[in-house]
């Protein structure tokens, strides 16, 4: 390992002793290898043990990992230190949501509205085991694909100025995944799931800032997939009206 | 419980969220310049609407209002800024449309840029029609 050294500051926010959050640096030992998960990694077993954040897989998969750098949110696991060498490099929570401790956020805003979705196959009719699988051509697949790629790290959320202004937006993953079982040649639940979507916290909150889509690691496009559904609500909701005979 | 309810009570910290956001990064002030290009495109309409009812006075109604107002440096630079405004609301409004708007051609999907390529023709052949209207018919 090279001589050369990064800095870090990194939020800090202990409620026992703090009533808000302070900044604190740390020189590392850099590497062009090193991701900033890496540097914190060090901090937390050489430096100062006391240090929390959220991170598992390290490989950019598991979606615990996400932090603002630079004031961009980030996968730290697939951020590079390079990236920003020599500067400063300033981590801090995931933008947008309460800070429990540190760098560690609460989510349990986005895991209630997640569930008010229905983010899984609501089938027409319940078929009995035998009568075999639920069978999709490759290009019914692809119709969803995309948006099924989510891995719940919260990055959309912090991008979203929307979500920070108006708190009670179902926000970017969790409509994009509602998308997503709505293109699902399998699923029957559109309607089900149109009551927490079209309601006033839902798809019609999205002004399309599209910075959720900017930063999504996994190539989802949240944005596109709210605008997608918007179509589609507006559609169901016109032919409900002009042809309230036709089955929904 | 509800999903996830706090076995114990939190002391969260919650950040309040600066009114300068969209002067944090290039794309958040694109974005506040896309949104507010219909400001200017509303007071344009307004001004519309009063030509029109001038125009409805009569021909010295109308006249006083082109020479006294229209033809003003003023009046101009807004028309020039509000052109401005409108085509770069219309041009990223096509631009997004070719995420949005899901074309398929049998099972195979147009492209985004494909989609948008059309819109731009679309729009085009429509600009030239009415233009055509207004100069020729």
């Amino acid at each position: 390992m090279s001589t050369e050294t990064a800095t870090l500051t990194v939020t800090r926010y202990r409620p026992e002793v703090e009533d808000q959050p302070t900044r604190q640096s740390y020189v590392v030992p850099y590497d062009e290898d090193m991701v900033v998960l890496d540097a914190l990694n060090y901090i937390k077993d050489q430096l100062d043990g006391s240090l929390s954040y959220r991170w598992s897989c390290r490989m950019g998969i598991c979606g615990s990992c996400g932090m603002n750098v630079n004031g961009t949110p980030k996968l730290t696991c697939a951020t590079f230190l390079r990236q920003y060498q020599p500067n400063e490099i300033v981590v801090e929570p995931l933008a947008n949501f309460p800070i429990i401790r540190d760098l560690v956020i609460d989510l349990s805003d986005f895991l209630n509205k997640l569930g008010k979705v229905k983010p899984w196959l609501i089938p027409a009719d319940d078929r009995p085991l035998s009568e075999g699988e639920y069978r999709q051509t490759p290009a019914q697949v692809e119709d969803y694909r995309q948006f099924s790629m989510c891995i719940n790290c919260m990055l959309c959320y912090a991008a979203c100025p929307v979500y920070g202004r108006e708190p009670e937006f179902i926000g970017p993953a969790a409509l994009a995944l509602a998308h997503r079982y709505n293109m699902d040649s399998r699923d029957a639940g559109r309607a089900t799931r149109l009551q927490a979507m079209a309601g006033s916290a839902g798809l019609s909150e999205c002004t399309y800032v599209g910075e959720c889509t900017v930063v999504c690691p996994k190539n989802v496009d949240p944005a596109a997939a709210i605008q997608r559904s918007k179509i589609a609500a507006t559609a169901d909701w016109y032919s409900s009206i002009l042809m309230p005979w036709a089955k929904r | 419980m509800t999903v996830n309810e706090p076995v114990q009570e939190l002391k969260l910290y919650r950040r309040p969220m600066p009114r300068t956001w969209w002067l944090r990064n290039r794309r958040y002030f694109l974005y506040m310049l896309r949104e507010s290009s219909s400001i200017f495109v509303a007071i344009w309409v307004i001004l519309l609407m009063v030509q029109l009812a001038q125009l409805g006075a009569g021909r010295q109604a109308y006249q006083g209002f082109v020479d006294g107002f229209l033809r003003s440096p003023g009046a101009i630079l807004f028309g020039a800024v509000v052109l401005a405004f409108a085509l770069y609301h219309s041009i990223t409004w096509h631009q997004l449309a070719g995420v949005v708007q899901v074309v398929k051609i049998g099972d195979r999907p147009l492209s985004p840029r494909q989609v948008t390529a059309w819109a731009f023709a679309g729009w085009l052949l429509v600009s030239v029609v009415i233009a055509t209207v207004i100069l020729v018919v």
